[in-house]
Protein backbone atom coordinates (compact mmCIF):
# COMPACT_ATOMS: atom_id res chain seq x y z
CA UNK A 1 0.00 0.00 0.00
CA UNK A 2 2.68 2.45 0.97
CA UNK A 3 4.75 1.06 -1.82
CA UNK A 4 1.89 2.08 -4.25
CA UNK A 5 1.33 5.57 -2.82
CA UNK A 6 5.13 6.08 -3.33
CA UNK A 7 5.10 5.16 -6.93
CA UNK A 8 1.89 7.20 -7.26
CA UNK A 9 3.38 10.31 -6.09
CA UNK A 10 6.78 9.64 -8.05
CA UNK A 11 4.44 9.60 -11.12
CA UNK A 12 3.21 12.78 -10.90
CA UNK A 13 5.99 14.64 -9.05
CA UNK A 14 7.87 16.82 -11.78
CA UNK A 15 10.30 18.94 -11.25
CA UNK A 16 11.44 22.82 -12.18
CA UNK A 17 13.52 22.15 -15.01
CA UNK A 18 11.14 19.38 -16.65
CA UNK A 19 8.40 21.48 -15.89
CA UNK A 20 9.95 24.23 -18.58
CA UNK A 21 11.15 21.29 -20.59
CA UNK A 22 8.05 20.38 -21.35
CA UNK A 23 6.34 24.12 -22.13
CA UNK A 24 9.63 23.84 -24.86
CA UNK A 25 7.82 20.58 -25.90
CA UNK A 26 4.56 21.69 -26.46
CA UNK A 27 5.07 24.94 -27.99
CA UNK A 28 3.67 26.02 -31.14
CA UNK A 29 6.93 27.40 -31.93
CA UNK A 30 8.17 24.40 -31.89
CA UNK A 31 9.45 23.98 -36.07
CA UNK A 32 7.34 20.87 -37.01
CA UNK A 33 4.34 22.44 -38.94
CA UNK A 34 1.57 22.21 -36.16
CA UNK A 35 -0.34 24.51 -37.54
CA UNK A 36 -1.00 23.57 -40.86
CA UNK A 37 -2.62 20.59 -39.62
CA UNK A 38 -6.10 20.35 -39.51
CA UNK A 39 -7.31 16.77 -39.18
CA UNK A 40 -10.28 16.61 -40.98
CA UNK A 41 -11.65 20.13 -39.92
CA UNK A 42 -11.10 22.09 -43.30
CA UNK A 43 -13.63 19.77 -45.11
CA UNK A 44 -16.13 19.44 -41.84
CA UNK A 45 -16.47 23.33 -42.38
CA UNK A 46 -16.96 23.38 -45.97
CA UNK A 47 -19.59 20.54 -45.78
CA UNK A 48 -21.30 21.95 -42.71
CA UNK A 49 -21.26 20.11 -40.30
CA UNK A 50 -18.95 22.46 -38.06
CA UNK A 51 -20.27 26.08 -38.85
CA UNK A 52 -20.52 27.07 -34.59
CA UNK A 53 -18.18 27.38 -31.93
CA UNK A 54 -20.48 24.88 -30.85
CA UNK A 55 -19.98 22.14 -33.65
CA UNK A 56 -16.03 22.65 -33.22
CA UNK A 57 -16.31 21.43 -29.44
CA UNK A 58 -18.69 18.76 -29.94
CA UNK A 59 -16.23 17.96 -32.58
CA UNK A 60 -12.91 18.20 -30.47
CA UNK A 61 -14.69 16.35 -27.75
CA UNK A 62 -16.14 13.65 -29.37
CA UNK A 63 -12.13 12.81 -30.70
CA UNK A 64 -11.05 13.61 -27.18
CA UNK A 65 -13.40 10.78 -26.53
CA UNK A 66 -12.37 8.51 -29.02
CA UNK A 67 -9.33 8.37 -30.39
CA UNK A 68 -7.43 10.40 -27.83
CA UNK A 69 -8.67 8.37 -24.72
CA UNK A 70 -8.22 4.87 -26.36
CA UNK A 71 -5.45 5.23 -29.01
CA UNK A 72 -3.06 8.07 -28.40
CA UNK A 73 -2.81 8.34 -24.71
CA UNK A 74 -2.38 4.69 -23.96
CA UNK A 75 -0.57 4.28 -27.11
CA UNK A 76 2.06 6.78 -25.83
CA UNK A 77 1.91 5.24 -22.25
CA UNK A 78 3.27 2.36 -24.00
CA UNK A 79 5.91 4.26 -26.18
CA UNK A 80 6.77 6.15 -23.20
CA UNK A 81 8.13 2.58 -20.95
CA UNK A 82 9.46 0.98 -24.15
CA UNK A 83 11.35 4.48 -24.16
CA UNK A 84 12.33 4.11 -20.61
CA UNK A 85 13.49 0.80 -21.42
CA UNK A 86 15.10 1.38 -24.34
CA UNK A 87 13.53 -1.45 -25.59
CA UNK A 88 13.62 -0.83 -29.63
CA UNK A 89 11.36 -4.23 -30.39
CA UNK A 90 8.33 -2.84 -27.55
CA UNK A 91 8.76 0.64 -29.57
CA UNK A 92 8.49 -0.20 -33.03
CA UNK A 93 5.97 -3.17 -32.18
CA UNK A 94 3.31 0.31 -30.59
CA UNK A 95 4.67 2.85 -33.59
CA UNK A 96 2.90 -0.38 -36.02
CA UNK A 97 -0.40 -0.36 -33.66
CA UNK A 98 -0.78 3.52 -33.90
CA UNK A 99 -0.23 3.67 -37.53
CA UNK A 100 -2.09 0.72 -38.83
CA UNK A 101 -4.61 2.74 -36.41
CA UNK A 102 -4.27 6.60 -38.16
CA UNK A 103 -7.42 5.82 -40.34
CA UNK A 104 -6.77 8.07 -43.63
CA UNK A 105 -4.15 8.60 -45.53
CA UNK A 106 -3.61 12.24 -44.47
CA UNK A 107 -3.76 11.21 -41.05
CA UNK A 108 -1.03 8.62 -41.49
CA UNK A 109 1.03 11.14 -43.66
CA UNK A 110 0.89 13.90 -40.72
CA UNK A 111 2.21 11.73 -38.02
CA UNK A 112 4.81 10.98 -40.32
CA UNK A 113 5.80 14.28 -41.41
CA UNK A 114 5.68 15.11 -37.86
CA UNK A 115 7.80 12.78 -36.42
CA UNK A 116 10.61 13.36 -38.78
CA UNK A 117 10.13 16.79 -37.93
CA UNK A 118 10.69 16.55 -34.35
CA UNK A 119 13.25 14.04 -34.70
CA UNK A 120 15.31 15.82 -36.64
CA UNK A 121 15.04 18.64 -34.07
CA UNK A 122 15.81 16.22 -31.13
CA UNK A 123 19.07 14.97 -33.26
CA UNK A 124 19.90 18.87 -33.43
CA UNK A 125 19.33 19.22 -29.25
CA UNK A 126 21.35 16.10 -29.14
CA UNK A 127 18.84 14.28 -27.28
CA UNK A 128 20.56 10.88 -26.53
CA UNK A 129 19.24 8.04 -29.18
CA UNK A 130 17.82 10.38 -31.09
CA UNK A 131 20.05 9.50 -34.41
CA UNK A 132 20.26 6.18 -33.64
CA UNK A 133 16.65 5.58 -33.90
CA UNK A 134 15.60 7.81 -36.37
CA UNK A 135 14.03 5.19 -38.72
CA UNK A 136 11.86 4.44 -36.28
CA UNK A 137 10.82 7.75 -34.37
CA UNK A 138 10.98 9.57 -37.95
CA UNK A 139 7.62 7.39 -38.68
CA UNK A 140 5.57 8.52 -35.89
CA UNK A 141 5.61 11.78 -33.65
CA UNK A 142 3.91 10.35 -30.49
CA UNK A 143 7.26 8.23 -30.59
CA UNK A 144 9.14 11.06 -30.91
CA UNK A 145 7.90 13.38 -28.50
CA UNK A 146 8.14 10.35 -25.93
CA UNK A 147 11.43 10.14 -26.62
CA UNK A 148 12.39 13.80 -25.55
CA UNK A 149 9.41 13.53 -22.27
CA UNK A 150 11.60 10.17 -21.03
CA UNK A 151 14.85 12.27 -21.70
CA UNK A 152 13.60 15.33 -19.77
CA UNK A 153 12.59 13.36 -17.05
CA UNK A 154 8.70 14.59 -17.72
CA UNK A 155 6.51 12.09 -16.02
CA UNK A 156 4.44 9.83 -17.57
CA UNK A 157 1.35 11.82 -16.72
CA UNK A 158 2.08 15.18 -17.88
CA UNK A 159 4.15 14.09 -20.84
CA UNK A 160 0.26 12.99 -21.91
CA UNK A 161 -1.42 16.36 -20.65
CA UNK A 162 1.65 17.98 -23.10
CA UNK A 163 0.42 16.10 -25.91
CA UNK A 164 -3.38 16.54 -25.32
CA UNK A 165 -2.71 19.87 -24.63
CA UNK A 166 -0.64 20.32 -27.79
CA UNK A 167 -3.28 18.51 -29.90
CA UNK A 168 -6.29 20.62 -28.99
CA UNK A 169 -4.40 24.10 -29.00
CA UNK A 170 -3.26 23.36 -32.67
CA UNK A 171 -6.83 21.86 -33.59
CA UNK A 172 -8.51 25.07 -31.90
CA UNK A 173 -6.17 27.88 -33.65
CA UNK A 174 -6.51 25.74 -36.73
CA UNK A 175 -10.54 25.91 -36.47
CA UNK A 176 -10.15 29.52 -35.42
CA UNK A 177 -8.83 30.64 -39.08
CA UNK A 178 -11.01 28.11 -41.31
CA UNK A 179 -14.30 29.26 -39.59
CA UNK A 180 -13.65 31.82 -39.27
CA UNK A 181 -13.98 32.60 -35.06
CA UNK A 182 -12.78 35.55 -33.50
CA UNK A 183 -9.44 34.88 -31.18
CA UNK A 184 -11.11 35.41 -28.42
CA UNK A 185 -13.84 33.14 -28.87
CA UNK A 186 -11.17 30.29 -29.83
CA UNK A 187 -9.20 31.32 -26.25
CA UNK A 188 -12.87 31.02 -24.55
CA UNK A 189 -13.10 27.54 -26.69
CA UNK A 190 -9.62 26.34 -25.10
CA UNK A 191 -10.32 27.59 -21.81
CA UNK A 192 -13.55 25.64 -21.48
CA UNK A 193 -12.16 22.23 -23.25
CA UNK A 194 -9.08 22.36 -21.03
CA UNK A 195 -11.76 20.71 -18.02
CA UNK A 196 -12.23 17.66 -20.57
CA UNK A 197 -8.74 17.02 -20.41
CA UNK A 198 -7.76 15.09 -16.70
CA UNK A 199 -10.75 12.48 -17.26
CA UNK A 200 -9.45 12.08 -20.87
CA UNK A 201 -5.85 11.73 -19.56
CA UNK A 202 -6.45 9.25 -16.62
CA UNK A 203 -9.26 7.26 -18.73
CA UNK A 204 -6.54 7.02 -21.34
CA UNK A 205 -3.56 5.85 -18.90
CA UNK A 206 -6.19 3.03 -17.79
CA UNK A 207 -6.86 1.31 -21.18
CA UNK A 208 -6.10 -2.29 -21.48
CA UNK A 209 -3.81 -3.64 -24.75
CA UNK A 210 -7.47 -5.65 -25.87
CA UNK A 211 -9.39 -2.36 -25.48
CA UNK A 212 -6.76 -0.19 -27.71
CA UNK A 213 -8.35 1.61 -30.85
CA UNK A 214 -11.06 4.12 -31.60
CA UNK A 215 -12.49 4.96 -34.69
CA UNK A 216 -14.22 7.89 -35.98
CA UNK A 217 -16.30 7.22 -39.25
CA UNK A 218 -17.03 10.95 -39.60
CA UNK A 219 -13.39 12.21 -38.84
CA UNK A 220 -12.34 9.49 -41.35
CA UNK A 221 -14.23 10.97 -44.10
CA UNK A 222 -13.89 14.14 -44.02
CA UNK A 223 -10.48 13.46 -43.78
CA UNK A 224 -10.59 11.46 -46.60
CA UNK A 225 -12.37 13.97 -48.30
CA UNK A 226 -9.73 16.54 -47.58
CA UNK A 227 -7.18 14.78 -50.08
CA UNK A 228 -9.07 16.82 -53.08
CA UNK A 229 -10.56 19.32 -51.57
CA UNK A 230 -10.87 21.90 -54.00
CA UNK A 231 -9.78 25.21 -51.49
CA UNK A 232 -7.67 24.24 -48.93
CA UNK A 233 -4.97 25.58 -47.20
CA UNK A 234 -3.96 22.93 -44.75
CA UNK A 235 -2.25 19.97 -45.29
CA UNK A 236 -4.76 17.31 -43.54
CA UNK B 1 -13.61 -14.31 -20.99
CA UNK B 2 -14.28 -15.54 -24.82
CA UNK B 3 -15.14 -18.81 -22.89
CA UNK B 4 -17.76 -18.06 -20.89
CA UNK B 5 -19.64 -15.86 -23.25
CA UNK B 6 -19.61 -19.06 -25.30
CA UNK B 7 -21.02 -21.58 -23.52
CA UNK B 8 -24.52 -21.03 -23.50
CA UNK B 9 -26.62 -20.50 -27.41
CA UNK B 10 -24.92 -21.43 -30.31
CA UNK B 11 -21.27 -22.63 -30.70
CA UNK B 12 -20.94 -22.57 -34.14
CA UNK B 13 -17.87 -22.75 -36.38
CA UNK B 14 -17.52 -23.39 -40.19
CA UNK B 15 -13.76 -23.80 -41.22
CA UNK B 16 -13.39 -23.60 -45.22
CA UNK B 17 -10.37 -24.57 -47.48
CA UNK B 18 -9.82 -23.24 -50.57
CA UNK B 19 -7.07 -25.03 -52.65
CA UNK B 20 -6.47 -24.79 -56.71
CA UNK B 21 -6.71 -27.34 -58.61
CA UNK B 22 -5.46 -28.16 -62.14
CA UNK B 23 -8.27 -25.78 -63.85
CA UNK B 24 -10.38 -24.30 -60.95
CA UNK B 25 -10.48 -23.65 -56.93
CA UNK B 26 -11.99 -26.14 -55.19
CA UNK B 27 -13.37 -25.95 -51.29
CA UNK B 28 -11.12 -28.94 -50.38
CA UNK B 29 -11.46 -29.03 -46.76
CA UNK B 30 -14.91 -28.22 -44.95
CA UNK B 31 -15.57 -29.09 -41.37
CA UNK B 32 -18.87 -27.48 -39.78
CA UNK B 33 -20.29 -27.51 -35.93
CA UNK B 34 -23.78 -26.15 -35.61
CA UNK B 35 -25.73 -24.07 -37.73
CA UNK B 36 -22.85 -22.42 -39.71
CA UNK B 37 -23.04 -23.71 -43.40
CA UNK B 38 -22.13 -23.32 -46.70
CA UNK B 39 -24.00 -24.22 -49.83
CA UNK B 40 -21.95 -26.27 -52.21
CA UNK B 41 -19.83 -24.23 -54.58
CA UNK B 42 -20.67 -22.67 -58.20
CA UNK B 43 -18.32 -21.79 -60.96
CA UNK B 44 -19.91 -18.71 -63.39
CA UNK B 45 -16.48 -17.54 -64.14
CA UNK B 46 -15.25 -21.03 -64.76
CA UNK B 47 -12.35 -21.49 -62.02
CA UNK B 48 -12.81 -19.14 -59.71
CA UNK B 49 -15.10 -20.58 -56.78
CA UNK B 50 -18.38 -18.84 -55.61
CA UNK B 51 -19.89 -20.17 -51.98
CA UNK B 52 -22.36 -19.15 -50.27
CA UNK B 53 -22.01 -18.74 -46.48
CA UNK B 54 -25.87 -19.41 -44.49
CA UNK B 55 -26.23 -17.72 -40.73
CA UNK B 56 -28.14 -19.90 -38.29
CA UNK B 57 -31.92 -19.76 -39.85
CA UNK B 58 -33.56 -17.84 -36.94
CA UNK B 59 -30.60 -15.40 -36.63
CA UNK B 60 -28.05 -14.23 -34.05
CA UNK B 61 -29.55 -14.20 -30.00
CA UNK B 62 -27.30 -13.35 -26.97
CA UNK B 63 -24.66 -16.38 -26.18
CA UNK B 64 -24.24 -17.66 -29.49
CA UNK B 65 -20.84 -17.91 -30.46
CA UNK B 66 -19.93 -17.95 -34.05
CA UNK B 67 -16.90 -18.77 -35.43
CA UNK B 68 -15.81 -18.46 -38.94
CA UNK B 69 -12.16 -19.80 -40.46
CA UNK B 70 -11.63 -19.27 -44.15
CA UNK B 71 -8.45 -20.37 -45.44
CA UNK B 72 -6.94 -19.51 -49.07
CA UNK B 73 -4.19 -21.88 -50.85
CA UNK B 74 -1.70 -20.13 -52.68
CA UNK B 75 -2.99 -19.65 -56.49
CA UNK B 76 -6.14 -20.25 -55.39
CA UNK B 77 -9.64 -17.42 -55.40
CA UNK B 78 -12.95 -17.59 -53.71
CA UNK B 79 -15.42 -15.37 -53.93
CA UNK B 80 -17.73 -15.40 -50.88
CA UNK B 81 -21.13 -13.96 -50.24
CA UNK B 82 -24.33 -14.01 -48.02
CA UNK B 83 -27.57 -14.88 -49.18
CA UNK B 84 -29.06 -12.54 -47.20
CA UNK B 85 -28.85 -9.77 -44.05
CA UNK B 86 -27.61 -11.12 -40.87
CA UNK B 87 -30.01 -10.17 -38.05
CA UNK B 88 -28.11 -9.97 -34.37
CA UNK B 89 -31.47 -9.59 -32.24
CA UNK B 90 -31.98 -8.42 -29.09
CA UNK B 91 -29.97 -9.92 -26.04
CA UNK B 92 -31.26 -10.72 -22.57
CA UNK B 93 -27.90 -9.90 -21.10
CA UNK B 94 -25.52 -12.22 -22.91
CA UNK B 95 -23.39 -11.08 -25.46
CA UNK B 96 -23.36 -12.45 -28.99
CA UNK B 97 -19.70 -12.83 -30.82
CA UNK B 98 -19.02 -13.43 -34.55
CA UNK B 99 -15.19 -13.81 -35.23
CA UNK B 100 -13.83 -14.15 -38.81
CA UNK B 101 -10.48 -15.54 -39.50
CA UNK B 102 -9.34 -15.16 -42.69
CA UNK B 103 -5.94 -16.61 -43.91
CA UNK B 104 -4.77 -16.30 -47.44
CA UNK B 105 -1.72 -17.20 -49.06
CA UNK B 106 -0.29 -15.74 -52.08
CA UNK B 107 -4.45 -16.10 -53.51
CA UNK B 108 -7.38 -14.29 -53.17
CA UNK B 109 -10.29 -13.93 -51.27
CA UNK B 110 -13.47 -11.62 -51.85
CA UNK B 111 -15.56 -11.18 -48.58
CA UNK B 112 -18.83 -9.48 -49.96
CA UNK B 113 -21.98 -10.11 -47.29
CA UNK B 114 -25.32 -8.71 -47.44
CA UNK B 115 -25.48 -6.31 -44.50
CA UNK B 116 -25.47 -6.90 -40.52
CA UNK B 117 -28.83 -5.97 -38.99
CA UNK B 118 -28.42 -4.94 -35.18
CA UNK B 119 -32.06 -5.05 -33.44
CA UNK B 120 -32.15 -2.01 -30.62
CA UNK B 121 -30.32 -4.21 -27.49
CA UNK B 122 -28.52 -6.20 -29.53
CA UNK B 123 -24.76 -7.01 -27.79
CA UNK B 124 -22.52 -8.00 -30.44
CA UNK B 125 -18.88 -8.20 -30.60
CA UNK B 126 -17.85 -8.95 -34.28
CA UNK B 127 -14.33 -9.23 -34.80
CA UNK B 128 -12.39 -9.75 -38.49
CA UNK B 129 -8.57 -10.69 -38.29
CA UNK B 130 -7.17 -11.27 -41.74
CA UNK B 131 -3.94 -12.51 -42.52
CA UNK B 132 -2.22 -12.11 -46.19
CA UNK B 133 0.74 -13.25 -47.17
CA UNK B 134 3.29 -11.11 -49.27
CA UNK B 135 1.13 -11.16 -52.82
CA UNK B 136 -2.36 -12.52 -51.56
CA UNK B 137 -5.01 -9.80 -52.43
CA UNK B 138 -8.42 -9.02 -50.31
CA UNK B 139 -11.54 -7.46 -51.21
CA UNK B 140 -13.71 -7.24 -48.59
CA UNK B 141 -16.70 -5.35 -46.98
CA UNK B 142 -18.91 -4.72 -43.75
CA UNK B 143 -22.04 -3.12 -43.55
CA UNK B 144 -23.48 -2.45 -40.17
CA UNK B 145 -27.29 -1.21 -39.61
CA UNK B 146 -27.68 0.18 -36.03
CA UNK B 147 -31.52 -0.36 -35.12
CA UNK B 148 -34.08 -0.56 -37.79
CA UNK B 149 -34.37 2.53 -39.64
CA UNK B 150 -37.06 1.58 -42.10
CA UNK B 151 -39.54 1.07 -39.69
CA UNK B 152 -38.04 3.89 -37.46
CA UNK B 153 -36.53 2.00 -34.34
CA UNK B 154 -32.90 3.37 -33.22
CA UNK B 155 -30.93 1.45 -31.42
CA UNK B 156 -31.41 3.30 -28.31
CA UNK B 157 -30.00 0.44 -26.07
CA UNK B 158 -27.89 -2.38 -26.51
CA UNK B 159 -23.81 -3.03 -27.25
CA UNK B 160 -21.98 -3.59 -30.36
CA UNK B 161 -18.17 -3.59 -30.75
CA UNK B 162 -16.61 -4.02 -34.35
CA UNK B 163 -12.97 -4.86 -34.52
CA UNK B 164 -11.52 -5.48 -37.96
CA UNK B 165 -7.53 -6.36 -38.65
CA UNK B 166 -5.54 -6.40 -41.59
CA UNK B 167 -2.21 -7.77 -41.53
CA UNK B 168 0.51 -8.57 -44.64
CA UNK B 169 3.06 -11.13 -43.41
CA UNK B 170 2.33 -10.46 -40.13
CA UNK B 171 2.88 -6.43 -40.16
CA UNK B 172 -0.31 -4.66 -39.24
CA UNK B 173 -1.97 -2.92 -42.15
CA UNK B 174 -4.98 -1.80 -40.77
CA UNK B 175 -7.13 -1.58 -37.39
CA UNK B 176 -9.97 -0.69 -36.77
CA UNK B 177 -12.41 -0.50 -33.66
CA UNK B 178 -15.35 1.18 -33.12
CA UNK B 179 -17.28 0.60 -29.39
CA UNK B 180 -21.09 1.34 -29.41
CA UNK B 181 -22.40 1.35 -25.82
CA UNK B 182 -24.98 4.04 -25.05
CA UNK B 183 -27.66 5.94 -27.08
CA UNK B 184 -24.65 9.03 -26.57
CA UNK B 185 -22.14 6.92 -28.86
CA UNK B 186 -24.54 6.94 -31.84
CA UNK B 187 -24.75 10.93 -32.12
CA UNK B 188 -20.86 11.87 -31.65
CA UNK B 189 -19.90 14.61 -33.81
CA UNK B 190 -16.56 12.88 -35.62
CA UNK B 191 -17.93 9.53 -34.95
CA UNK B 192 -21.20 8.16 -36.23
CA UNK B 193 -24.01 11.90 -36.15
CA UNK B 194 -26.76 9.89 -35.67
CA UNK B 195 -26.39 8.26 -38.68
CA UNK B 196 -27.53 4.31 -38.35
CA UNK B 197 -25.76 2.89 -41.09
CA UNK B 198 -21.79 2.50 -40.94
CA UNK B 199 -19.80 0.91 -43.62
CA UNK B 200 -16.64 0.02 -44.77
CA UNK B 201 -14.87 -1.34 -47.92
CA UNK B 202 -11.08 -2.78 -48.11
CA UNK B 203 -9.12 -3.87 -51.21
CA UNK B 204 -5.68 -4.52 -51.20
CA UNK B 205 -3.29 -4.09 -52.77
CA UNK B 206 -4.29 -0.94 -54.08
CA UNK B 207 -2.41 1.71 -56.17
CA UNK B 208 -3.13 5.55 -56.55
CA UNK B 209 -4.13 4.49 -59.60
CA UNK B 210 -6.91 2.18 -58.00
CA UNK B 211 -7.61 5.41 -55.76
CA UNK B 212 -7.94 7.67 -58.53
CA UNK B 213 -10.38 5.07 -60.37
CA UNK B 214 -12.68 4.79 -57.45
CA UNK B 215 -12.42 8.50 -56.16
CA UNK B 216 -15.14 10.17 -58.55
CA UNK B 217 -17.43 7.18 -57.70
CA UNK B 218 -17.07 8.57 -53.61
CA UNK B 219 -18.45 12.22 -53.89
CA UNK B 220 -21.57 13.43 -52.53
CA UNK B 221 -25.01 11.15 -51.63
CA UNK B 222 -27.95 11.93 -50.44
CA UNK B 223 -28.53 11.43 -47.20
CA UNK B 224 -24.78 10.13 -46.18
CA UNK B 225 -21.33 10.70 -46.65
CA UNK B 226 -18.55 8.72 -48.39
CA UNK B 227 -14.51 9.02 -48.71
CA UNK B 228 -11.67 6.50 -50.23
CA UNK B 229 -8.44 6.56 -48.59
CA UNK B 230 -4.92 4.93 -49.93
CA UNK B 231 -2.97 3.80 -46.38
CA UNK B 232 -0.23 1.21 -46.30
CA UNK B 233 -1.68 -0.58 -49.56
CA UNK B 234 -5.04 -0.83 -48.11
CA UNK B 235 -7.86 1.22 -50.52
CA UNK B 236 -10.37 2.05 -47.62
CA UNK B 237 -14.04 3.29 -48.96
CA UNK B 238 -16.28 4.50 -45.44
CA UNK B 239 -19.44 5.02 -45.94
CA UNK B 240 -22.19 6.78 -43.46
CA UNK B 241 -25.92 7.06 -43.90
CA UNK B 242 -29.31 5.79 -43.54
CA UNK B 243 -29.59 2.74 -46.24
CA UNK B 244 -28.37 -0.34 -46.45
CA UNK B 245 -29.27 -0.33 -50.04
CA UNK B 246 -27.42 2.52 -51.18
CA UNK B 247 -24.67 1.19 -49.36
CA UNK B 248 -24.72 -2.16 -51.05
CA UNK B 249 -25.24 0.13 -54.30
CA UNK B 250 -22.45 2.10 -53.64
CA UNK B 251 -20.05 -1.06 -52.78
CA UNK B 252 -20.94 -3.40 -55.86
CA UNK B 253 -20.49 -0.32 -57.81
CA UNK B 254 -17.13 0.42 -56.85
CA UNK B 255 -16.18 -3.52 -56.36
CA UNK B 256 -16.64 -3.62 -60.48
CA UNK B 257 -13.74 -0.98 -60.84
CA UNK B 258 -11.93 -2.40 -57.94
CA UNK B 259 -11.88 -6.46 -59.05
CA UNK B 260 -9.96 -5.88 -62.31
CA UNK B 261 -7.24 -3.68 -61.10
CA UNK B 262 -6.88 -5.49 -57.63
CA UNK B 263 -6.86 -9.17 -59.17
CA UNK B 264 -6.72 -8.81 -62.63
CA UNK B 265 -10.26 -10.41 -63.60
CA UNK B 266 -13.42 -8.45 -64.89
CA UNK B 267 -15.91 -8.34 -62.32
CA UNK B 268 -18.30 -11.59 -62.72
CA UNK B 269 -21.00 -10.65 -59.70
CA UNK B 270 -22.45 -13.25 -58.18
CA UNK B 271 -25.67 -14.61 -59.40
CA UNK B 272 -27.60 -13.52 -55.90
CA UNK B 273 -27.60 -9.97 -56.44
CA UNK B 274 -29.35 -9.94 -59.85
CA UNK B 275 -32.45 -11.47 -57.78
Amino acid sequence: MVAGIRTDISMTMITDLALLRLLHLVSPTLPIGSFTYSQGIEWAVECGWIATPTDLQNWLASQLHSGMTHLDIPVLQRLYHAVERADVETLEYWIHILNASRETSELLLEEKNRGRALTDLLIALEIPNAARWKPLLAQSQSAAFVLAAVHWQIPLQQTAYGYVWSWLENLVLSAVKIIPLGQTQGQKILHEMTLLLPEVVTQGLQVADDDIGASSPALAIASSRHETQYTRLFRS
Amino acid sequence: MIETACTQGWQAELRLGFVQHSTKTVLANRSQRGPLAVQRPFYPEGDVCHAYILHPPGGVVGGDCLQMRFQVDPAAHALLTTPGATKFYRSAGLQAQQHQHFHVADGCLEWLPQENIFFPGANIALHSTIHLDTTAQYIGWEIHCLGLPSIGEQFTHGKTLFKTAIYRAGKPLLLDRLLIASEADLHTAAGLRGQPVMATLYATPATLALLEAVRPHCQDIANGSTGVTLLNGVLVVRYLGNSTAQAQRLFRHLWQIIRPLVTGRSATPPRIWNT
